[in-house]
């Protein structure tokens, strides 16, 4: 049964100046075997003093126009296609590559772009600057709500959807953000292709005079589908730093929702994504998330196993690191010079870290050898 | 089972700040013995910053350039852990190899970055008390297509009035990023205004209202400079009598 679960909190660094969250997330699944799910991120800085609103109106227009898109297409138009991804339109060139699916798409965005600025342009108009607004942002900004022909700016947000139909999936995306799914071969991967334009604090946005040639997205329709797709906003990957680790955290919720059940998964990531901001990024933090209960289940074993390959592997590589330390330290039999004792005291506490990352290695080993054992005894 | 068990590494934010130090010939004596006495005393300072910063950790890296370029580690070290070794003074000017190296190192291919997710931009700290004797443009092209490059703090030192300013503009991308010293005391606390600056401004999490991390540090920086002796920033030496001041490493 396909299921699915979001959730937004705000960032740790919001709190103090008492910013409201700028994400927004939604994860649906109907009657009809449509399922999906969706992270918006509102920009931070001062500028964009009303990308919650922007985001939150994504959302919106993203839901209702993907159920429109996916009520009304040919579904003939997905069938049999393998996976297939696109990148974000950078030239001409790729513009005159298009293919029904791909002109598809690109009605389903413009569609997106127009509503969203359709939204903002009334909330614009209809809403008052507001006491925190009048006390926290600049009057420039402020004057930009009123006479700006740029006033999209203050709503700026990116944003990430994955859909799944009885018949095909897809996705896309525009700005920062990760989405990871899992599936048996590759275990898991980042199915829409980046946008290298996302570095650091730089994200392409709804925003952009340019948005419609900043999707990127992909899709297949072979009967193929993923067991789990998760949407994590900027603030989930900045914590973890390498996607391995953001790929773990996943592969805990998909423990947790196998062994323990969804209640308890939701009340854990509504604990832990708070903790997890004051820890990590600071930034508000969302995922939304879909996924196959039953062929979780009958994979778990293998996301264990993952996990415990991916351990072996970093014990490796720590051997191979102690190895060529404990080989320096031995080299070095006299101290000719001051560079000489430098390099041997980093390599007596580069050792002493090595051996210290083995020991918890070691124990994270173990503890996933015993997940193992006892699922594969249950 | 938790969901932030054992199992799961949140690994902390790291800022890399990296010192890019001309150690060609004209740098012999007091500048060289100044650079290499203000590192020094600066490295607690940025460890402090780093051990009460929630927001990340800062690492060093260091450069020397001279007839030929040298990492003094062949990976950026916590500040904590940077134990500095005297850098001296001899050779020529190859700014444009320097340029090469470190944008052969902002990279995590065999580079010093990590992923982008978790790391903040680097900030970059160029010392140069000359021109460069090399093909420079060459080498600051490949860095000014480097990302990281792009999103950098930097900032440069010009050591004396002999030192090339428009290359060390064209570095920065901002004259005002430019502070120019003029005498041993002026240098060592500018080294310290500058490397304490980027490292507080480079490893918060949040900017300043909208502008960017390098304009606030530009910013801090300058109205620092003022109280300094024999120190000017690109707002001072823009007039048409450039200079109050006369070098002196005496």
């Amino acid at each position: 049964m396909t299921e699915c679960y979001h959730f937004s909190c705000q960032g740790e660094s919001h709190k103090a100046d008492n910013k409201p969250c700028q994400d927004a997330s939604f994860s649906a699944v109907y009657d009809d075997g449509l399922a999906m799910a969706i992270v918006c991120d509102g920009h931070g800085g001062e500028r964009y003093f009303r990308s919650d609103v922007g985001s939150r109106m994504a959302t919106e227009v993203i839901r209702d126009s993907v159920k429109t898109f996916v009520d009304n297409i040919d579904k003939d138009l997905f069938v049999g296609k393998p996976y297939t991804s696109q990148e974000a339109i950078t030239s001409e060139e790729v513009v005159k590559k298009q293919t029904p699916i791909d002109n598809a798409f690109r009605q389903l965005f413009s569609s997106i772009i127009y509503q969203w600025n359709q939204k903002i342009a009334d909330h614009a108009a209809n809403t008052a600057i507001s006491e925190w607004e009048q006390e926290h942002v600049e009057q420039k900004y402020l004057d930009e709500l009123q006479t700006s022909e740029t006033f999209e700016k203050l709503y700026g947000c990116t944003l990430m959807v994955y859909v799944q139909t009885p018949d095909y999936w897809f996705a896309f995306h525009l700005g920062d953000g990760k989405c990871i799914s899992f599936q048996q071969d590759p275990f898991w991967h980042e199915p829409i292709p980046w946008d290298e334009r996302c570095f650091l604090n730089k994200t392409t946005s709804l925003c952009d005079s340019n948005a419609i040639n900043e999707f990127r997205y992909c899709y297949e329709g072979d009967g193929h589908f993923p067991m789990a797709v998760f949407l994590g906003s900027d603030g989930m990957d900045d914590s973890f730093g390498e996607d391995a680790n953001l790929v773990n955290f996943y592969i805990q919720v998909v423990k947790m929702l196998v062994t323990e059940g969804k209640e308890a998964t939701i009340n854990s990531i509504e604990t832990d994504l708070p903790q997890l901001s004051k820890i990590g990024s600071k930034d508000d933090m969302s995922v939304a998330f879909i996924y196959n209960q039953e062929e979780l289940k009958a994979h778990l074993t293998d996301f264990i196993q993952y996990q415990i390959d991916i351990v072996t592997d970093s014990i490796r590589q720590t051997d191979e690191r102690i190895q060529k330390l404990e080989s320096k330290v031995n080299s070095i039999t006299s101290i000719p010079d001051e560079k000489t004792r430098i390099d041997l005291d980093y390599a007596h506490q580069d050792l002493e870290r090595g051996h210290e990352n083995r020991i918890k290695l070691l124990y994270k080993y173990d503890v996933l050898m015993q997940q193992l054992s006892k699922e594969m005894s249950g | 089972m938790g969901l932030l068990d054992e199992t799961v590494s949140v690994p902390r934010r790291t800022m890399t700040l990296f010192f890019l130090i001309d150690t060609s010939g004209s740098m012999e004596g007091n500048k060289i013995g100044a650079v290499n006495d203000a590192v020094v005393n600066v490295l607690p300072m940025l460890n402090d910053i780093s051990e009460t910063n929630p927001d990340a950790e800062i690492k060093v890296a260091a450069l020397e350039f001279s007839s030929g370029v040298n990492w003094l580690y062949d990976e950026p070290k916590a500040a904590n852990d940077f134990i500095w070794q005297d850098v001296t003074a001899g050779g020529l000017t190859s700014l444009g190899g320097a340029c090469a190296e470190l944008a052969a190192k902002l990279s995590r291919n065999g580079g010093f970055m990590q992923s982008a997710s978790g790391s903040f931009a680097p900030a970059i700290i160029l010392l140069s008390d000359g021109g460069p004797t090399d093909n420079y443009e060459a080498g600051l092209s490949k860095l000014q297509a480097n990302n990281w490059f792009k999103s950098a703090i930097k900032i440069a030192i010009a050591i004396g009035d002999d030192a090339d300013k428009e290359v060390l503009k064209q570095f920065t991308g901002n004259a005002e990023a430019v502070i120019t010293v003029h005498n041993i005391e002026a240098l060592k606390q500018i080294i310290r205004v500058v490397a304490v600056t980027s490292s507080q401004i480079g490893s918060k999490s949040s900017t300043a209202g909208d502008i960017t991390k390098q304009e606030q540090v530009i910013k801090d920086v300058q109205d620092a400079t003022q109280n300094i002796d024999g120190a000017e920033t690109a707002d001072s030496t823009s007039t048409v009598d450039s200079s109050q001041y006369i070098d002196d490493w005496g």
